[in-house]
């Protein structure tokens, strides 16, 4: 099987052409959720619970329907059993079963004539709780005698990396370092909202929503409802930002529900504080990890230990923690992490999960390390980070989904295996070249003055600069895997269907130059349904940082087998039976390759009428599917980031402006720089208000979300984050991603963080703990007695 | 309640605002900008039946110098502050702090006037014109009162307005000499909430030596806080003696003054503590933009 | 009735008193890129101009849309016919989901009839007023730079060729 890349010069891959729907989105006309509407259509209220942990001992919803307008209410008495799954554990739970797992938590649902009628019926429906004990503490959800918030008990399976032996670490350290970090859960915060419209016709489900992952929807309102996929038809429609906030949410299935109860289309539109207190959000997280470092500056061990809370309804047993892999130079390790519920709103999987919390602190101790041994950061990083070529650590995720990766590997025939590349054995790409060509760019070696050392001071204000990594896998198998399909027609033009979501990450456009290349037509012959499930073919949606790699793997494949069905027919019709593998497409036109002197040309588009008219052929387009089995990527591709941060700290005052950054990433092949560049950004972004200002806070007594709203939970703006960035790439080839590229949006997410630690740190030179508040700040300085002069 | 709504009322000269009010008393509400009435009424946190729009009353929108004072109609925006910034050195301090107030979009909407009557505890216009010596000028059904601004704030989101009361205007006297004003505070991103803010106004005599001074602060408790030590502090110095000696004690007798609380912004210490650096900068901003005109 | 100036057309509709300016404006209007997002006056998605300056339509009465002239994203461009701010920020990506965007638009048009030579300072400070989650700052401010450019006929558009060493 061929699936590995071989070079060429490109026409398509590799072009900044604008995004496909930018002339909708500058003029407002693309449609999201919140703006898609049905005849006919009615509107949905949650009635949501008021207390953290209670039975429903009566709900009566007589004063409800007795409202004039209201249609229908549904209740936990309407959801015997309608038990589903949501994306990679997100969820997991009834969709109402009659218990408060938060405040905020879904208890009934009203569908009304207007949404002000269903609003103030919400106020009509009464009901009596039982109350339990709650928790509402990640580290108090791990005892014995603690609440349990599930049936299944708080506390998952323990997940571990391991390799090596720590003991023989230890004595081979000359230092041995530990250190404790403690991250607040991060708000999606989507700008956008959501809303869902769903309708039955029989037993057929239509459903209309902003989703990142329409199959995985579909999977669950099946699953749900207990009616075949082939009856589930998931619309999924362009998202406001999500940050993998909009997979399958409960919401959606208790629209499913209503539509159901009052058999018309219902639409419940989702206001900013249920978005932001009520549906998804990152875990609460503590990592405790020690370090040993050798006097040369060698890792000898690595051994954290990490608790996250999955909320009420997540079910996540571990956090995809790919900075074992980026620190695999460590010689021994030790990686654990617990999951745990708590009564508070549901946690998941947002941007660089995992990467952007225990990656800081895996980054921040190998930085104390580095200063132990008086070692510049970035000589550290290339000391001790995997090289391409080198083994992982991350070998076997996901155990309890499917048997181990391992087995998996092993009970594979040789034709399904094909030359992929060594199992467990990183693909291609690694931080080396990026922290080398990114210290040039940024003067690092000049610009860096030493641990704690700032690099400027005046008056209050002190300059420091800071390097940090990141990585993240390139898609995760075992939740399903991913396709493609493709049709060429009669004109020479080509659909893709594909069931990638549209966050904003660009994919719609960058599969469509996959295509493009690997077909031969020109961009805006291409066109892509991206969602529709009655017509895409089942695909784990636009998570993990797959759709490039993985997605764009089944796209170029399904364009292969088009290309070869239409190559064979016009070897057989137009090139005297010449071998197809000879002949080409360029621009739409068909030739035999590398031979100028045949002059012989035929458009696609005569060669199809030829064919829809050839009575033999019966048959009137071509379509084309992936042929092969796409390796499993987790077992060798993950994507990389280095990125440079100068700050400005008001020891006065702890307010912190980043003034310059730098960011170099390396996703392979650069599909399109404008929307890959638009990702490291956006990443970096990401990662610097977490680290920044970024933190949701519970309340104490009931764990409601106190910073609900904007207002509260700062998000950084284009007055917050330099104007004029640097973004540069190495294109490292991967050898099977769609023409070597590899997958991008998460890595530059979590290197942020520890580069602006970083770069903190050697401004004030102290430690500051996440989010780096200005309250935080003048803490941390005032405990360490940090730099005397305390300017006012 | 299906029908949660209200009457809307739309006046167009100050006299047809204070009848209406008068009519209706605490069953209406003025409605400014709408800024806080707007979250207040989505949020259910108010009920009222008539709603008194106050954007279609002209008179109430200017700002102006007049004798010795400065003149600020209760319904000028906060982006009049901004625009109007070049009058004065006081309305030059007024333009930069609303400039740090809300966003552009909602400063067009947002007044000075609802700014004042929503009375919360981080309002950002209430220390500078409470250490200019701002007065407030309320017109009822019974007449006009002219009082302090610092006796206007009573507590979080209390005024002295009776019932059937309008702010019609804020006006600084005495605004003609050398003056400066200074106001800043700690935020978290470019657009926020004062976490706490300190304002400071001085005025110098023709010797350069200090005549008035003000210095109050937001966000310390839960209306303006005036500092009367630190004024007397800096009153009667030469520009030229407030060293950091001086600017020091200032900002401690600023920081004993607070009477801080924490929240989810920030706690009691860390405000407690800004209040010192603030104000002791605030001072140095004022005493070189004197020098710079002296 | 209220009657409603907008985009140049007049409209009478019937408006609550307590309807909010950006519903009346989606719902009644059809025009959907008057976005909401936080409904707080926050995050500047549903900005539109009110006589040319400004403003958050998501903390405005209906009834106050009233004996103005309103302008939404709508006013400005047509798909085929984009406004060079659009075009601007169509060739500088300041955008990638696109929900802020109409509103990041509403916000140059207003800061470039009154700044119309900005510096990339000034540039960035005008745009805070509005909340891009999705991160594309930069690219926003550069949008609004280019824009600025090709309103005063100054523009060539570049070209982005090549992957290698692209940067940014
Ligand atoms: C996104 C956002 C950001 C904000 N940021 C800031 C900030 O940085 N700093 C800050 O200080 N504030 C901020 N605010 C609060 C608010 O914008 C200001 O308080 C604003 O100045 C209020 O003015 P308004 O005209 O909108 O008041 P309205 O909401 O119209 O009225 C507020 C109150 O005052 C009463 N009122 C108004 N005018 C009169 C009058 N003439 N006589 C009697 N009563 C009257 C009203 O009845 C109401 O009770 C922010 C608000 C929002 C929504
Ligand atoms: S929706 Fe109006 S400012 Fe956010
Ligand atoms: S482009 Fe998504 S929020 Fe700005």
């Amino acid at each position: 099987m061929n699936v590995l890349h071989k070079p060429k010069k490109f026409k398509i891959v590799g072009q900044g052409i604008p995004v496909i729907d930018a002339r909708e989105k500058v003029t407002g006309s693309l449609e999201y959720g919140v703006d898609f509407v049905l005849p006919r259509m009615v509107h949905g209220k949650i009635k949501r619970s008021t207390v953290p942990h209670a039975r429903i001992k009566r709900i009566d919803v007589t004063r409800a329907l007795a409202l004039p307008g209201v249609l229908g209410v549904v209740t936990h008495e309407d959801a015997p059993g309608l038990n589903w799954m949501g994306v990679w554990d997100n969820y997991r739970g009834q969709i109402l079963d009659g218990i408060s797992r938060f405040v905020g938590d879904e208890v009934a649902a009203v569908a009304a004539t207007s949404v002000e009628i269903a609003d103030a019926a919400l106020d009509l429906i009464d009901v009596e709780y039982e109350p339990l004990p709650a928790v509402l503490d990640v580290e108090k959800a791990l005892l014995d005698d603690a609440p349990q918030v599930r049936e299944e008990g708080n506390v998952r399976d323990e997940y571990r990396v391991v390799w090596g032996d720590l003991d023989e670490g230890e004595t081979q350290a000359d230092y041995v370092i530990d250190q404790e970090m403690r991250y607040k859960a991060q708000n999606y915060a989507g700008i956008g909202r959501n809303a869902c419209i769903c309708t039955w016709d029989g037993d057929q489900v239509s459903m209309w929503t902003s989703s990142q992952t329409p199959s995985e929807l579909q999977t669950g309102i099946h699953q749900a409802f207990g009616i075949p996929m082939s009856n589930v038809r998931v619309v999924a429609l362009p998202s406001g930002c999500s940050f993998g906030l909009w997979w399958s949410n409960n919401f959606m299935m208790v629209t499913a529900l209503l539509a159901r109860k009052v058999r018309k289309p219902v639409k419940i539109e989702l206001t900013s504080q249920e978005c932001m207190a009520a549906v998804k959000r990152r875990h609460i997280e503590i990592t405790r990890g020690r370090m040993g470092v050798a006097k040369d500056g060698t890792l000898t061990m690595a051994d954290f230990s990490h608790l996250m809370d999955n909320g009420a309804y997540g079910f996540k047993t571990d956090v995809y923690f790919f900075c074992c892999d980026l620190w695999g130079g460590a010689r021994n390790g030790d990686y654990r992490v617990r999951g745990v519920n708590t009564n508070l709103v549901t946690s998941g999987c947002m941007r660089a999960v995992g990467d952007i919390t225990m990656g800081l602190a895996v980054e921040r101790l190998a930085d104390k390390c580095a200063h132990k041994v008086n070692m510049d950061p970035l000589e550290f990083r290339i000391k001790n980070q995997i090289k391409s070529g080198q083994q992982l650590r991350m070998q076997e995720p996901r155990q309890h989904m499917k048997g181990n990766l391992t087995d998996y590997i092993d009970g594979l025939t040789e034709e399904q295996t094909g030359n992929w590349p060594k199992m467990f054995h990183l693909s291609s790409g690694s931080t080396h070249e990026l922290l080398l060509k990114g210290a040039e760019k940024f003067r690092w070696h000049e610009r860096w003055k030493g641990w704690g050392v700032p690099t400027r001071v005046n008056g209050s204000k002190r300059r420091g600069v800071g390097v940090g990594t990141g990585a993240h896998c390139c898609g995760v198998e075992f939740g399903g895997n991913t396709s493609s399909v493709v049709r060429l027609n009669h004109d020479g033009s080509v659909n893709v269907f594909s069931a990638a979501g549209r966050q904003g990450q660009g994919s719609e456009t960058t599969l469509v130059q996959v295509a493009a290349e690997e077909m031969g037509v020109p961009v805006e012959k291409v066109s892509i349904v991206t969602g529709d499930t009655y017509v895409v073919p089942w695909a784990s949606g636009s998570s993990a940082s797959t759709t490039m790699f993985r997605t764009g793997w089944a796209t170029r494949e399904a364009c292969r087998d088009a290309k070869t069905q239409l190559l064979k027919i016009a070897a057989r019709e137009f090139f005297d039976g010449i071998d197809h593998e000879k002949l080409d497409i360029e621009d739409g036109i068909i030739r035999v390759a590398d031979d100028p002197a045949d002059n012989r040309r035929i458009a696609i588009d005569e060669l199809m009428n030829v064919l829809c008219s050839d009575s033999l052929s019966q048959t009137s387009v071509i379509t084309g599917r992936p042929n092969g089995v796409m390796p499993p990527t987790i077992a060798f591709a993950r994507q990389w980031a280095a990125q440079f941060a100068e700050v400005e700290v008001d020891v006065g005052t702890g307010e912190i402006r980043i003034t310059d950054y730098l960011a170099g990433q390396d996703s392979g092949t650069v599909m399109n720089p404008k929307v890959l560049k638009n990702q490291v950004i956006g990443g970096a972004i990401c990662g610097a208000g977490f680290v920044l200002y970024e933190g949701m806070e519970f309340d104490p007594s009931d764990g409601r979300v106190l910073n609900d709203s904007l207002l509260d939970y700062k998000l950084l703006r284009t007055g917050d984050f330099p104007s004029d960035p640097e973004v540069f790439f190495v294109e490292s080839q991967d050898p099977v991603g769609p023409f070597g590229a590899r997958g991008a949006g998460e890595s530059p997410a979590a290197a942020a963080g520890p580069a602006i630690c970083q770069a903190v740190h050697n401004a004030i030179g102290v430690w500051v703990d996440v989010p780096m508040t200005p309250e935080t700040v003048m803490r941390a300085i005032k405990e360490n007695e940090g730099p005397k002069a305390m300017a006012s | 309640m299906v029908n949660r709504s209200f009457e809307y009322l739309r006046p167009e000269t100050i006299g047809e605002a204070v009848e209406m009010k008068a009519a209706h008393g605490t069953r209406a509400r003025f409605w400014a900008g709408g800024t806080d009435m707007m979250l207040l009424w989505n949020r259910r946190e108010v009920a009222f039946d008539y709603c008194i729009d106050l954007t279609y009353v002209p008179a109430l929108r200017y700002i102006e110098c007049s004798g010795d004072a400065l003149r600020i109609g209760a319904m000028a925006s906060l982006d009049d502050l901004d625009l109007k910034s070049d009058l004065n050195p006081l309305a030059a301090a007024l333009g930069h702090t609303a400039r740090l107030m809300c966003t552009k979009q909602t400063r067009t909407i947002a007044t000075v006037g609802g700014n004042m009557c929503h009375a919360s505890p981080s309002a950002d216009l209430t220390p500078p014109l409470v250490a200019m010596g701002a007065r407030c000028r309320l017109l009822g059904p019974d007449g006009e009162r002219d009082l302090p601004l610092e006796d206007f704030h009573l507590g979080v989101n209390e005024t002295a307005l009776a019932e059937s009361e309008m702010l019609t205007e804020i006006h600084v006297p005495g605004v003609d000499g050398k003056v400066a004003a200074h106001y800043d505070r700690v935020a978290r991103t470019v657009v926020d909430i004062a976490l706490v803010s300190s304002a400071v106004f001085i005025k110098v005599n023709a010797g350069n030596r200090i005549e008035r001074a003000g210095v109050a602060l937001g966000a310390v408790a839960p209306s303006v806080i005036r500092v009367t030590g630190a004024e007397e502090t800096l009153v009667g110095r030469d520009l030229s003696n407030v060293n950091n000696g001086v600017t020091t004690t200032a900002g401690e007798e600023a920081a004993s003054a607070a009477r801080a609380i924490s929240d989810i912004r920030a706690s009691k210490e860390y405000r407690t503590d800004m209040v010192a650096t603030l104000t002791a900068r605030a001072i140095r901003q004022c005493i070189s933009s004197l020098e710079g005109t002296a | 009735m209220t009657r409603l100036n907008v985009n140049g057309q007049s409209f009478d509709v019937d408006v609550k008193a307590h309807e909010i300016l950006s519903d009346v404006l989606r719902n009644q209007l059809g025009l959907i890129g008057v976005k909401v997002s936080c409904a707080e006056g926050e995050c500047g998605s549903c900005t539109i101009l009110v006589d040319g300056v400004p403003a958050t339509a998501c903390l405005m009465l209906g009834r106050q849309g009233e004996r103005h002239e309103i302008t939404t994203i709508e006013g400005i461009g047509t798909h085929d016919e984009l406004h060079p701010i659009q075009e601007a920020f169509v060739e500088e990506q300041g955008f990638q989901c696109g929900f802020c965007t109409p509103g990041f638009i509403m916000m140059a048009k207003a800061f470039l009839d009154e700044n119309p030579n900005p510096t990339e300072e000034e540039a960035s400070m005008a745009m805070s007023g509005n909340i891009c989650r999705c991160g594309a700052h930069p690219y926003i401010v550069k949008s609004v730079l280019n824009a600025a450019e090709r309103m005063q006929g100054r523009h060539e558009s570049k070209r982005t060729t090549g992957s290698t060493g692209a940067s940014a």
